[in-house]
Order: structure tokens, then sequence, then C-alpha cells
């Protein structure tokens, strides 16, 4: 566990797990810079293989922009990155052949019907015909949009296009998720099933990254958590690490400690 | 509910404001000159028009058209602007991205309603300021008339977009009672291009319907006394638009009866419909709108789903690229809007293809190529004329159909949209998706080119040889023009596009144009050296076909791979922003 002061924050080594092969999502010096804004510093990040990490940070802190230089969505102003062992940016055909990726919006083709949108993906991911067509019937099932199905995409709720975009991300059976506010837009009984769902992974060995400003998501079904402020990593841990370090306090706590937002708090208990 | 309206608009034009304001100087600079040089060209048409119109007046005395000419040009403004009234209250009232927060807040919701008409009437008064104002001027200029024909004009330019944008919502009220309003929008996108094909053809046709619209033989000249005659009969329909002409033209002459009489029936009129609509339209609206924000089908069911399980077809076993040319044959139809792109340069194209074959004179009984000289295959290449002709139709072909499928090729990465972000993180090779986006253009291109060649050469009977170095030109040429469009839709590939119609980028569009033009003058100068040869020394056209063939092929191959691989460099970066 590490709780870092703004020197330390400028290089974090990145954690290898020895006797676990390579790790299954890893990043070094990861930079993106838009003109002189930095919107991510220096991220240096490994995450295991069957582990659920957690991304938290307030907004703007450069969760989003961490997880699409990761996934290969954003050039890095500098650094590297790795999935499964294959560079994201020199090999990244083999490095996305092994996550997949939920946005927080989930922009899906509108005019595809739900089983053409699973079948374009599946054709994108290469998974042979009759294995997709088993998958794509099992995922519709199970979430709930088998009987919307057939129907355009653009007819779909937010929370229905969120779950969509999860059953794609599902279809080839990746070894690493990368999800963005994966809960956001969805209803109780829905945002339960992808809980479920996060830890099943993990028990098959898949490697999870998700960022949320639910902690209690966080705080609940993370094996790690990594938060991220100003582009910094400022602290990283399991939830036992970030307490020993913080006394016994909540992830709250720890959070709005370590991102500056305690004095928010204080200031919200004085307008009471 | 007077100063929530005021309140709104305000802010729709701080935004306005804002929005120009955080532009570049460059863009602010040529928008402003684009603006003034394009409204100043309409200005002065116009007002051409308007002194044309006025001359027809001095020429025709007899004919009493003071009445019916600024009638009749108020009547196709008014035209006009019904035209764009129903598309423009769509959007403004039901389709902008802040009816949520204004329905919400605590402002009185026929304000809300108010507000967004009267700016979807702004367009209307710009093209009011530019097409109607002038040429009124201009014809009271000509015909010599006073101040109160020019304060009437004002006036009644004021209130003409009144009943056009009253008529207009309403529409859109029932309209939107029954079907949903984004559905409307890409039918309304449909009809619109419908209706511009429909004026293309009517225009490629003229010289067939005119003649007998006046009266008259194919050939000879109109007879327009009987026409302006006919026209004539039309003026006195109680339209507010003729109303307001015959007012103006009082006014002008001093004719006071017939002023008061046409001007008061053409305020009370128009104010009084556009008071009406506004007062149906708003107890439509907030029904309407709520309908809008629940949209679905009502007809999902597992029996239906289990069915479109059964129908996995090609796109269930396609290999990638291959998945990609499906998808977007898939999508570009099932968006109107997008699909009418496309429709209106494809129902143009058989009117083309036929005129350009049709029309061209036939030399074959002169010259001695054509059908009977099927038997021997280079016969017809001392007809000179008749290989021009071959060439006509192939260039013709290869335009025409570029002209199609060019836009698909430019706009293939575009096409993706805000789903871009699903084809990026998917592991697809820069050239896998590039290949996928080219085939989608290449295939239809292919198709039509074939079914337009082989059916010129069966009407104008080419020589075998010929048909197939014409046939062979098109295909090489097409999609190596094709390649580079593809190329170059990578760079400048806009993704957060709503209306389909504004994914193809300015620069897209310029670079491709000004590339094909360099290209199409290599590779097709190239191939066009046999043709010289053809007249010079027949001898040596065999061999020159496929030395010209194989060096253009070469020229224009290299150029549409450097192209491609510039877009597949450009790939990665792309949509960053």
């Amino acid at each position: 566990m590490t709780l870092l002061n703004s020197e330390q924050r400028a290089d974090v080594p990145a954690i290898n797990v020895p006797g676990m092969g390579v790790p299954a999502i890893s990043a070094q010096g990861l930079r993106k810079t838009y003109g002189e804004h930095v919107a991510v510093t220096n991220l240096n990040l490994s995450i295991r293989q069957g582990e659920i990490v957690g991304f938290l940070g307030p907004n703007g802190a450069g969760k989003t922009t961490s997880l699409r230089m990761l996934t290969g969505l954003l050039k890095p102003t500098a650094g590297s990155a790795q999935i499964m062992g294959y560079d994201i940016e020199h090999n990244s055909v083999e490095a996305k052949k092994q996550f997949g990726y939920v946005p927080d919006t989930p922009n899906l083709y509108g005019k595809l019907s739900g089983w053409e949108f699973l079948r374009f993906m599946a054709r994108l991911y290469r998974v042979p015909q009759e294995q997709a067509e088993r998958r794509a019937g099992e995922l519709l099932r199970l979430f709930e949009l088998y009987d919307a199905a057939p129907d355009m995409v653009e007819s779909y709720s937010h929370g229905m296009q969120q779950k969509m975009a999860l059953a794609g991300a599902l279809i080839h059976d990746p070894k690493v998720l990368f999800l963005d506010e994966p809960t956001v837009g969805l209803d109780p009984r829905s945002a339960r099933l992808i809980k479920d769902l996060l830890s099943q992974l993990r028990d098959r060995g898949s490697a999870v990254l998700f960022s949320t400003h639910i902690l209690e998501i966080a705080e609940r079904m993370c094996d790690r958590v990594i938060i991220i402020n100003n582009g910094d990593i400022v602290a990283s841990g399991t939830m036992a690490e970030l307490r020993h370090m913080r006394g016994e306090g909540s992830l709250e706590d720890i959070f709005l400690s370590v991102t500056g937002g305690a004095e928010y708090a204080e200031l919200a208990d004085i307008l009471k | 509910m007077l100063s929530d309206t005021w309140l709104l608009l305000s802010l729709r034009w701080h935004v306005l404001w804002n929005t120009f304001r955080h532009r570049s100087t460059v863009t602010k600079i040529s928008t402003v000159l684009g603006s003034l040089l394009i409204g100043g060209f309409v200005t002065f048409t116009a007002a051409g028009i308007g002194w044309g119109l006025g001359l027809l007046l001095h020429q025709y005395p007899d004919r009493d058209l003071a009445a019916l000419l600024p009638g009749g040009l108020l009547t196709v403004i008014t035209l006009l602007i019904l035209l764009s009234s129903f598309g423009v209250a769509l959007g403004s009232l039901f389709l902008s991205s802040d009816l949520e927060l204004l329905m919400s807040a605590p402002v009185d919701r026929r304000a809300v309603f108010l507000s967004k008409m009267l700016d979807g009437m702004l367009p209307s008064y710009t093209i009011i300021l530019v097409t109607a104002l002038p040429s009124l001027i201009a014809f009271g200029i000509g015909q010599n008339w006073g101040p109160l024909y020019y304060l009437l004009v004002l006036l009644t330019l004021i209130v003409l977009p009144f009943f056009p944008a009253g008529l207009g919502s309403l529409l859109v009220m029932l309209v939107a009672r029954v079907a949903p309003a984004r559905r409307v929008r890409e039918i309304l996108g449909f009809a619109g291009a419908l209706f511009g094909v429909g004026c293309g053809l009517l225009g490629q046709t003229s010289r067939f319907w005119i003649p007998n619209l006046v009266g008259g033989a194919v050939g000879a000249q109109p007879d327009v006394k009987a026409l302006i005659d006919d026209v004539r009969g039309i003026a006195n329909v109680p339209v507010p638009p003729l109303l307001a002409g015959r007012g103006l033209a009082s006014a002008g002459l001093g004719d006071w009866v017939p002023l008061v009489a046409s001007y008061s029936g053409y305020l009370l009129f128009t104010v009084g419909f556009f008071v009406l609509c506004v007062w149906l339209a708003d107890r439509l609206y907030a029904a309407g709108w709520v309908r809008m924000q629940s949209s679905g089908n009502s007809k999902r069911g597992r029996e239906r789903s289990a069915r479109a399980a059964a129908r996995a077809g090609w796109l269930g076993r396609a290999p990638a690229w291959f998945a990609i040319t499906l998808k977007d044959w898939r999508v570009l139809p099932r968006d109107l809007r997008n699909f009418a792109q496309m429709l209106a340069p494809l129902a143009l194209l058989p009117f083309a293809f036929f005129s350009l074959v049709g029309g061209f004179s036939d030399t074959r009984a002169t010259q001695g190529g054509g059908r009977g000289s099927r038997g021997n295959p280079f016969e017809s290449f001392g007809a000179a004329s008749h290989s021009a002709l071959g060439v006509f139709v192939a260039a013709g072909v290869l335009v025409a159909l570029l002209f199609v499928f060019g836009r698909l090729a430019e706009t293939s990465i575009s096409m993706e949209g805000k789903s871009w972000w699903l084809t990026k993180a998917a592991p697809l090779s820069p050239a896998e998706l590039l290949f996928g986006k080219f085939v989608s253009a290449a295939i239809p291109f292919v198709m039509l080119a074939l079914i337009f060649m082989i059916s010129a050469a069966i009407w104008r009977g080419f020589s075998f040889v010929w048909f197939l170095y014409g046939l062979y030109g098109v295909l090489m040429l097409g999609l190596g023009l094709l390649a580079v469009a593809v190329g170059l839709s990578v760079p400048w590939a806009k993704f957060d596009w709503d209306d389909p119609r504004r994914m193809l980028s300015v620069q897209t569009s310029i670079y491709t144009l000004i590339s094909w033009f360099v290209l199409g003058l290599m590779g097709g100068g190239i191939l066009c050296i046999p043709l010289l040869l053809d007249a010079l020394n027949p001898e040596l056209v065999g061999v020159m076909m496929v030395v010209c063939a194989v060096l253009s092929t070469v020229v224009t191959g290299a150029v549409a791979y450097g192209f491609f691989r510039f877009g597949m460099g450009k790939l990665s970066t792309v949509g960053e922003n």
C-alpha cells in the first residue's frame, strides 16, 4: 500500500508479481498533454490476472484519459502500456484481442439491431461463428436484452445500451476488462448483475480495471484501489492497506484526504 | 410569459454570439466574408429579378401585371420558407439539446414553445432579407412608386414568415403525436432529397414538357402572352402573399380602395392564422414532447428474437474487414438522411447515362464500325469518332459513379461517428479497417460500372476489345480514385455529427477533388494514348493498349497505394480531440 507525497508521485514503479506470469495490465510513465494542459502526468501501474482494481478520482482527475490510453484510444504523449504483455501501441492488434472496453457513454451503432451489433463485435474479435452465436444468446439473456435484440439499438434506453455495450465487450471472453463508470444509468438490479459478473470474471482469472464515483462499490468489490488526482496516482493499495495507513476511516475519508476534498466536507458541516 | 420568452431568446442569442466569438480569427473572418459574399450575390441576383419583372410590366402594359408580379414574388418566397419551416420547426421544437433543461426549468412552458418558434423564424427572415427585400425594392424603383409602397414592403416582409411558420409548427405538432420526432426528421431529409431529385429530373426533361405546358410543339418558341394569361388566372386566389402583392401594387399606383381591402385581408389572415396555429400548437406541444421521451418498440418478444437469432447471414461468418463492409451496408440505407445523399445521384444516374449514350450521334452507319463489326474485334479501330463515343461513355460512367460512391469513400471513417471508439478499440489493423471501408464503396461501384458499360456496349455496339479496354479503364481508375478518397477520409474525419449530411469535412472534399483531378489526368491520359494512335497509326493500337493499360495501372496503383498508406498512418491518432 502506498500513500504518496508530491515528490514521490513523479515516479511510481510498475509492480510485477512474481509467479503469476505477465501482469494483465501494466503501464510505465504514461503521460498525456493537450497543449499546456497536463491531463495525466506519469501513470505507472501493474494489475494482476484475477484482480479487480477500482480507479477512483474527482471529476477531471484523468481517469477516463488514463483508460483511453490503456485501451489504445488515445496516443500517449510519453510512456507505454501493455495488456497481457502486448504493447498497446506497437503490438496493438494482439493487445486489443485481450481486452473488452465499455466507455462511460455507450455510443453504439444505432442503426444496427442488438443481434447484428453482437455479431459485428464477434467478427471484429474473430470469435468462431458457432461460439459467437451461443455466447450472444447467453449474454442477451443474462442482460435481459433477448426480447429487444431484434430492435435497432437506437430504440434502447440508456441502461439497455450500457448493457448492450457490456455484452459486446464480453463477446470474446476477454482476459482483461476496462469499464468506465459501468453502473451509471443502470437500475439496481442491473447494477447488481454487473457486480456479480465482475466477481465471476475475477474468479475465472480475468483482470478488471474500472473507474467509478460510487465508493461503496469500490470498497466492496475491489481487491485494490487506485486513486488519481490532477493526473497523478496519489494512493494505491488494498482496502486493508489503505485503512492501515489512514486509521480506520472509510474509503470516502481516505478519498477526501488524498484528493483534497476534506475541506469541502468541513465547509458542508459549517453550512449545516 | 413575454418576459420568459425574451429571457430565453436573449440567452439563445448570447450562446450563438459566444460560439462565434470563440472561433479562431481565420474562421471568424472567413465566416463573415463568406456570408457577405453569398448574401451579396443572392441580393444582387434578387434585385436583378425584381428589376427584370419591372421591365416585363412595361413590355406588356395591356396585361395588367402590376398586381401579379409582387404577389408572385411573395408567393415564391413564401413557398421557399414553407418548405424549410417544417424541418426548422421540428429541429427547434423537438430535437434541440437544451429542451430537457428548459422544460424542467421554472419558466412558462408556452415561453419555451414561443421562444423556440421565434428562434426558428430567424432563417426565414434571412431568406427574406436577401431575396424578397431587394427584389421588391428594385421592382418599386423600376415603377417609380412612392414611399408608401416601400413602407408597406417592410411591413409585409415582417409579417410574411408568420403564415409558413405557424403552419409548419402546427404540422410538426400533429406529426409528433403519431411518429417519433427523430424518425420524422429522417423521413423529412429523405423527402427533401426526393424533392431535389424531382426538380433535377424536371430540369433534365424540361425540353419535353415545357412546350406542352405552353401549348406548343417541341422546339417551338413559347407563347409568353398565353403563359402570362394562364398565370394571371391564379392571381385572384385569396392566399396571403397574393393579397399582399395586390395591396403593394395598389399602394404603388395610389388605388386606396383595393389597397385597404387587399392589405387588411393579408394582415388579418396572416396574423390570425398565426395566432390560431400558435394556440393549437401550444396545446399539442407538451403532449408531443412527452411522447418523444418514451419511444420504443411495442412488438418485442421472445419468438421474434429467436427468429432473428436463426438468421446470422454473412455477418455471422465474415472476416473482420468484411464485417466492416457489411455493417456499413446495413447502417447506410437505414438512416434515410444518409441514404438520400446517395439516392439523388443514383436516381439521376440512369437518366444521365441514357442521355449520354443515346444523345451521341450514331456514327456506325458512316464509319463502318459497330454491331456489324463484331466478327472482327479490331474492325472498328478506324472509326475515330466511334472510339471517341466509347471514351465519352466510359468517362461519363466513371464520373457519374464517382459522384455516387466518392461520397461513400470520402466519409468512410466519418461514418463511424460517435461509435468510432468501438472500431478503434477493436483488434483491427489499419489495413483491415481501411480495406473494409474501401470494399464498401468498391463493390457497388464495380457492379454498377459493369451494368452501365455492358449496356452501353450492347446499345451502341462497341467492338469487344474496345469494350474490354474501356471497362478495364473505368474499373482500374475508379478503384484507384476510391482508394485515394478512402485514404483522405482519415485525417479530417468528423465524428461529432448528429446529422449524417454533415459528416463530410471540407478538407477531405477539397483534397480529394484535387487528387482525383491530377490522378484522373495522369491515369486517364495514359489510357487515351491508343485513341490518338487509332487515328495516326492503327497498327500500333493493339500493342499500345496493353502498354498503356499496364503503365496507367502502375501509376494509378502507386498513387492510390500512397494515399492508402497515408490514411493508415493517420488512423492511430484520428478522433483524439
